[in-house]
C-alpha cells in the first residue's frame, strides 16, 4: 500500500503536537519514523491508523482519502511497545483473535493461525498463556497476530523498545528479514537512531514538531539538512565547533588553538558567504597521532571509551570538547596531550547556518533540498 | 536471634492476636453446644455437649427462611450492582464526554455521604413505589454503588492503553471491548467485588429491619434480632446455633476468597 501524508497538523489543546507533515510512503518500503521522545511520532502513527483525528490536513492510502475511516476499515495492522497481548488468552487464540473482524472460515482461520506462529517459530508454544513467555516470545506472539492478518500495511509502534540489547539485535535482523519475505508497508516507529539507521529503507526525521529530514540512512548520515538531524543521526554524535568565514581568503577559523597558540584555520572546501557558522565533523574523521604534523593542533585526552575494535576519546582543546573516533584500541592515559587533525574533505565539513541551523551548500546558502525530498 | 526463634517468636504475638480476635465467636461457637439451662445458670461447660442446638433452631424457628432471604437479596443486589457498576464504570474509564471529571466528582461525594441519612428519603421513596416488605424494597435501593463505579473504574484504568487502541483496531465496539477484553482483565477485581458486596449485604440490618414486616422477606441479621426479642426467656443455645449457622456462608466467603480480596483490593488502591 502506498501512503501520502498531506499537510497533517496536530493539536492538543493549545499545544502543537505536529505540524505541515507531508510525505509519501512508497508500496513494500520498510519506513522508519525516528525522533527524540515528544517529537510527535507515536501520535503521526496513530495519527495514520486512525486512532487519532488529525487537526487538519489529510491521509491517502493508495487513491483513497482515508483520513476519516474509523481504523478498522483502514485494512491495517499494529504491533505495540507492551506487545498488547490479551493475558487470559493463549498464544494461539490471541493470534485467532486478531482475525476476529476478517470474516474467514474457519480452516483458513485455523491455517493462517498456524503460518504465522511457524514463521516466528512459536509453534510449540501455541497453547501457553503470554505471562508463561519471555519478553521476546512475547513479541514474537504480537508479530505473528500481526502477521496472519495478513494486513498490506503494518505499524510497529517502539516494538523492540522492551527487550534487552542482544535479543533487540536479534529481533532487528528478524523483523527486515520478515520484511523481505512478505513485502507488506512496514511503518516503524522508534526514538533510537541506530535501530533506524540498520533497518529503515527510509527515514523520516521527526523534531519539534516538523519533519527534519527524509531520505535513505547513508543520506540523513553524509548529507544531514540541519544541525539536529546531523547531531540526532549517529553515534558518537557529530562534533560542533564554532567557526567564523573569511570568504575572500577562503578559510575558516575556529575557536580551536594550536600549539602557537593561534587559533585554528581550515581551507574552505567550498564558497561561503562571509559570517559566523557551525562546522560539523564526525568523531571518524578527526585523526589523532601521538607527535605533532602539519596542520595539528594539540588537545588533551579527558576519557577513552575502549569498545575492542574501536575507541572514542574525549577531548579538550581550548575550553572546546569534542569526541574522536579512533578505528583501534587507544591505551592512553587521560591528561595526555596528542595531535589531533581536521579532515579537509569538502564531503567531511558539515557548515550550518548558525541562524536557521540549516545545511549551506557551496553558494552559502541553506541548503532545503534535503528537507524536502520525498515530500509530494 | 536464628531465624527459628524469629519465626516462634513471630507465631507466639500472631497466635495471641488470633485468640483475641476470635475469642467471640470460639465461645460463640461453643456455647451453641451447651444446653440453654447451663448457659443461664451461668455453667461454662456442661457434660451434655449436643447439636440439639441447631436441631431446634432449624426446626423451631424460621432460620432457613432468613438465609433464603438473605441469600436472594444479597445475589439480587450483587447481580444489579455488576450491571450497573460495570456500565459506569466503564463510560468513566474509556468515554470522553464533557462534564466527566464532575460528574465523577458527584459520584465520589455521594460516598462520603453516610447511609443512615439516606434512609429516610429511600423509604419515602420505595412506600410511595409499594415496595415495603418486598424483595425490589430490599434490593433496588443498592443497585447504584459509588463504591462499586469507583473500584471498578480504577481495575478498568489497569487496562492498558495499547489494548483498547488494539480493539479499535480489529473493529471491537464497546460492548465487544468490554466483554471480551476489559471484563476479562479485570476478573479478579470482579470477583473480589462480588464477594464484598455479598458480604456487605448478606449482612445488612438497618435497612432490612425498617422496610420487611413479615417473615417471608425478613432477612438474617433482622430475623436473629426478632428471635432474641421474642422469647420472653431468651433460649440463649438456640439463639447461638442460629448466629452460627447465618455466620458460616461468611466464613466460606472469605476462606475461599481469601486471595481475591488481597488481589483485587491492591489493584483497585483501596484497603479493606
Amino acid at each position: 500500500m502506498y501512503i501520502k501524508l498531506d499537510h497533517l497538523t496536530k493539536q492538543f489543546g493549545d499545544t502543537a503536537v505536529l505540524d505541515g507533515i507531508s510525505a509519501q510512503i512508497q508500496e513494500g518500503e520498510f519506513f522508519v519514523l525516528v525522533g527524540p521522545s515528544g517529537s510527535g511520532k507515536s501520535t503521526l502513527l496513530r495519527i495514520i491508523a486512525g486512532l487519532i483525528p488529525a487537526s487538519s490536513g489529510s491521509v491517502f492510502f493508495d487513491s483513497q482519502n482515508v483520513t476519516d475511516l474509523p481504523p478498522k476499515d483502514r485494512h491495517l495492522t499494529m504491533v505495540f511497545q507492551n506487545y498488547a497481548l490479551l493475558p487470559f488468552m493463549s498464544v494461539a487464540d490471541n493470534i485467532r483473535f486478531g482475525l476476529h473482524n476478517l470474516d474467514l472460515d474457519a480452516t483458513e482461520e485455523a491455517k493462517r493461525v498456524n503460518d504465522a506462529l511457524d514463521m516466528v517459530h512459536l509453534t510449540e508454544l501455541r497453547d501457553r498463556k503470554p505471562k508463561e513467555l519471555s519478553g521476546g516470545q512475547q513479541q514474537r506472539v504480537a508479530l505473528a497476530r500481526a502477521i496472519a492478518t495478513k494486513a498490506s500495511l503494518v505499524l510497529m509502534d517502539e516494538p523492540l523498545s522492551n527487550l534487552d540489547a542482544q535479543l533487540r539485535t536479534e529481533m532487528r535482523q528478524e523483523l527486515v528479514q520478515l520484511h523481505k519475505e512478505l513485502g507488506m508497508t512496514l511503518l516503524y516507529v522508534t526514538h533510537d537512531q541506530v535501530e533506524a539507521m540498520t533497518m529503515g529503507e527510509r527515514i523520516m526525521v521527526l523534531n519539534d514538531h516538523h519533519i527534519q529530514q527524509v531520505g535513505t540512512p547513508l543520506d540523513l548520515y553524509n548529507h544531514p539538512a540541519n544541525k539536529f538531524v546531523a547531531t540526532f543521526i549517529g553515534s558518537p554524535k557529530m562534533n560542533m565547533f564554532d567557526a567564523t568565514v573569511d570568504a575572500l581568503e577562503h578559510f575558516a577559523t575556529l575557536e580551536l588553538t594550536d600549539a602557537n597558540q593561534h587559533s585554528v584555520r581550515l581551507p574552505l572546501p567550498y564558497d561561503l558567504a562571509a559570517g559566523a557558522y557551525q562546522l560539523g565533523i564526525r568523531p571518524e574523521k578527526i585523526t589523532l597521532s601521538r607527535s605533532a604534523s602539519a596542520g595539528s593542533f594539540p588537545v588533551r585526552v579527558m576519557a577513552v571509551a575502549n569498545l575492542g575494535r574501536e575507541s572514542s576519546v574525549s577531548l579538550v582543546n581550548n575550553g572546546h570538547e569534542f569526541i574522536a573516533s579512533v578505528p583501534e584500541q587507544y591505551p592512553v592515559p587521560e591528561n595526555q596531550i596528542v595531535y589531533a587533525t581536521l579532515p579537509t574533505d569538502a564531503a567531511d565539513l558539515h557548515f550550518f547556518d548558525e541562524k536557521s541551523n540549516l545545511a549551506v551548500n557551496n553558494k552559502g546558502v541553506p541548503e532545503k533540498a534535503g528537507v524536502l525530498d520525498g515530500i509530494a | 536471634m536464628t531465624t527459628s526463634l524469629k519465626h516462634i517468636n513471630h507465631y507466639f504475638w500472631l497466635t495471641l492476636v488470633a485468640l483475641l480476635m476470635g475469642a467471640p465467636i470460639l465461645i460463640g461457637i461453643w456455647a451453641s453446644l451447651l444446653p440453654t439451662a447451663d448457659i443461664a445458670a451461668g455453667h461454662l461447660t456442661s457434660t451434655n455437649i449436643s447439636l440439639n442446638n441447631y436441631i431446634a433452631a432449624i426446626q423451631t424457628t424460621p432460620v432457613l427462611r432468613y438465609m433464603a432471604n438473605s441469600f436472594i437479596v444479597a445475589i439480587l443486589i450483587t447481580a444489579g450492582q455488576f450491571v450497573l457498576c460495570t456500565l459506569a464504570a466503564y463510560a468513566f474509564a474509556f468515554l470522553d464526554f464533557k462534564f466527566k471529571k464532575q460528574i465523577f466528582a458527584l459520584f465520589l461525594i455521594t460516598m462520603m455521604l453516610p447511609f443512615e441519612a439516606q434512609i429516610i428519603p429511600n423509604f419515602q421513596t420505595i412506600r410511595v413505589f409499594g415496595w415495603l416488605d418486598s424483595y425490589a424494597g430490599l434490593t433496588i435501593p443498592f443497585f447504584a454503588s459509588a463504591f462499586g463505579v469507583f473500584m471498578l473504574r480504577q481495575a478498568f484504568l489497569q487496562v492498558p492503553d495499547e489494548l483498547h487502541e488494539y480493539s479499535q483496531l480489529i473493529g471491537l465496539n464497546h460492548l465487544q471491548f468490554l466483554f471480551k477484553i476489559v471484563l476479562p482483565y479485570s476478573r479478579s477485581t470482579l470477583i473480589t467485588f462480588g464477594l464484598y458486596m455479598f458480604l456487605t449485604h448478606w449482612n445488612d440490618y438497618l435497612w432490612p429491619l425498617i422496610t420487611t414486616f413479615s417473615d417471608s422477606y425478613r432477612t438474617t441479621q433482622v430475623g436473629l434480632k426478632q428471635l432474641q426479642a421474642q422469647d420472653t426467656f431468651s433460649n440463649w443455645g438456640v439463639i447461638m446455633a442460629t448466629a452460627i449457622l447465618i455466620l458460616l456462608p461468611t466464613l466460606l466467603i472469605l476462606l475461599v476468597g481469601q486471595r481475591y480480596f488481597k488481589k483485587g483490593l491492591n489493584t483497585g488502591g483501596l484497603k479493606a
